[in-house]
């Protein structure tokens, strides 16, 4: 004898169903999506040259005490 | 306190070959604070000669490369909570309850006048701990019974082989090897052999390491390490980030300096937690001053009040070789504990973290796009005139899985929603709370995000989000966001990285 758990895709997909899974791709939830990218990939850019600027700073001085 | 005075002087005379005068300076100031911080029901087993791999590693590399007569032996001292006798070292029942009684261990090795070696002392053996550390255990001995010592690794430098930075460096690898298999401990030499390439000039005597220097060993040891500057990211985003990786339960690598205050200190620590938040910290916490123009403006225009877990005025937990373990500051003053003003007037510039190789996504990037999703009315559309609390932390997936499954306040349905849900080995976890519920070390929504997606396009770095009854995650082919029927009521918080909050 034997339990058997099985954890597919499928199972998943079927859970969805049942918990009334829809999906949200009207225009409006799209437009969003992308205002939201483009505002990270600007977050992304500024942390960059933050972070490049860190590591220069990082040889200036030393730690002994 | 005066009885192990009186027995480890003429130890430490006769073991380190040392006046009684100089055995007594030894003692005062290099051992005496330690020993001072420490729960007066504390005792001690002495034992010598002991061999301690740390010093070790340094004699044989260095010490007994010169002429004079440095000794190779340490001395250590074990730490139990109420008296012990020999009997309790040689009986399996009292064994076992000597074994519940053990708090730790020192090392004292012949390194004249900086005596304090390796030691890992439990918080409990402390008089004051209402604080929250990472920790690990570590397979000690005493009197020939096996014990574990839990705690965090602390060591003094000796002031040749390791300064500050090595020690930090050290006691980083120390824990990390004994918490995960991935890693392993770093010997001074060790860290010499790491940085030979990238060192322009001799290393011993050490002189100190540069930040950029313990980026790089800490890089070679298995981390995708990354530093960040107080100077370029501001002192609010600096301090943010801290306690963001403090509350994931990262041990981090401090750099500060007094040198902006004309002086000529710069040292590394480690901060490794924090002190327990009481309910007055949470009540004496402001509103967030957002930075972001774009997320000042949903707030002002709904009027909600955001309250960010990481500007609580807490005090953190750092490890520094000059002061004993365990020492609580403010990140605005991480050295006022020190007595010298000198000291005192340091400040925080940089720190490291040790992160995971396969992090991608970081805390400043993390919270942002956190806020984007909680704060947009399509998504989570918060009521206007409201405030919330929001925390947001590093876990592994496998660790907040183990969490979620055990816990009894969330919807069996809404729980195997979550555990089914294919994660990557780190995710970012965003609990959205009020002030009230974060006293009862409750939540009641939740954002989850994949560390290792740096990328925002189309919800790729989303797992889901769940707020009273909204549900959303992108499926997982198409990465359309899908919404389902389940609500989420108040859950408790996930309090694994530090054991509390």
């Amino acid at each position: 004898m034997a339990t058997i758990i099985n954890r597919t895709k499928e199972m998943r997909e079927q859970q969805a169903i049942e918990n009334g899974a829809k999906k949200l791709n009207s225009p409006e939830y799209r437009a969003e999506a992308n205002r939201i990218n483009q505002k990270m990939k600007k977050v992304r850019r500024d942390f960059q040259i933050k972070d490049s600027r860190s590591a220069l700073s990082a040889s200036r001085v030393i730690l002994t005490s | 306190m005066q009885e192990i005075r009186t027995e480890l002087i003429p130890i430490l005379q006769k073991e380190f070959l040392v006046s009684e005068e100089t055995a007594e300076d030894m003692y005062s100031s290099d051992l005496e604070p330690h020993l001072q911080q420490l729960k007066n029901t504390i005792y001690f087993l002495i034992e010598y000669p002991y061999v301690d791999r740390i010093y070790r590693d340094s004699y044989y590399h260095y010490f007994s490369t010169k002429l004079g007569n440095y000794k190779k032996d340490c001395i250590r001292l074990s730490m139990f909570d109420g008296e012990i006798f020999p009997e309790d070292f040689r009986e399996e029942i009292r064994i076992n309850q000597v074994a519940d009684r053990y708090l730790g261990f020192m090392v004292l090795r012949p390194t004249i006048p900086a005596i304090l070696g390796r030691n890992v002392i439990a918080p409990q053996a402390l008089q004051t701990n209402d604080f929250l550390s990472v920790g690990s255990s570590f397979h000690t001995t005493a009197n020939a019974i096996k014990f574990q010592a839990k705690g965090f690794p602390h060591s003094s430098q000796d002031g040749e082989t390791i300064k500050c930075a090595e020690t930090a460096l050290w006691a980083i690898m120390e824990y990390f090897a004994s918490r995960y298999s991935d890693y392993k401990p770093a010997l001074p030499s060790t860290i010499i052999e790491v940085l030979k390439y990238i060192s322009v000039e001799r290393q011993i005597p050490s002189k100190g390491l540069y930040v950029n220097q313990l980026a790089f060993a800490i890089k070679k040891f298995g981390f995708g390490s990354r530093i960040y500057a107080r100077e370029e990211y501001g002192d609010d985003i600096f301090k943010s980030m801290i306690s963001t990786y403090i509350e994931s339960g990262l041990p981090l690598i401090c750099a500060l300096d007094n040198l902006d205050a004309g002086g000529s200190i710069a040292h590394a620590v480690l901060a490794i937690g924090h002190q327990i938040t009481s309910d007055d910290l949470i009540d004496s916490l402001s509103p967030t001053d957002e930075k972001d123009d774009y997320l000042a403006d949903l707030l002002n225009d709904k009027n909600i009040q955001l309250y960010d877990n990481d500007d609580i005025k807490r005090q953190f937990v750092f490890m520094d070789d000059n002061r004993p373990a365990y020492q609580l500051a403010l990140l605005d003053s991480p050295t006022l504990h020190y007595g010298d003003p000198d000291w005192q007037n340091c400040k925080l510039t940089h720190f490291i973290v040790p992160l995971y190789p396969k992090i991608y996504l970081e805390a400043y990037e993390a919270k942002n796009y956190a806020k984007n999703l909680l704060l947009n009315d399509l998504y989570f559309n918060l009521p206007r005139d409201t405030e919330y609390f929001m925390r947001l932390l590093l876990t592994s997936s496998r660790s907040y899985k183990n969490a979620i499954a055990r816990d009894t306040t969330f919807p069996v349905n809404l729980k195997s929603e979550i555990l089914e849900i294919g994660m990557p080995k780190f995710i970012w976890v965003a609990e959205i709370s009020t002030k009230t519920l974060v006293k009862q070390r409750q939540a009641q929504g939740l954002l989850l995000l994949d560390a290792t997606e740096p990328n925002s396009q189309g919800f790729n770095a989303l797992i889901l989000m769940a707020h009273q009854d909204l549900f959303l995650y992108p499926d997982n082919d198409t990465k359309e966001l899908m919404q389902i029927n389940l609500t989420l009521s108040t859950f408790n918080m996930y309090l694994n990285n530090l054991n509390g909050f």
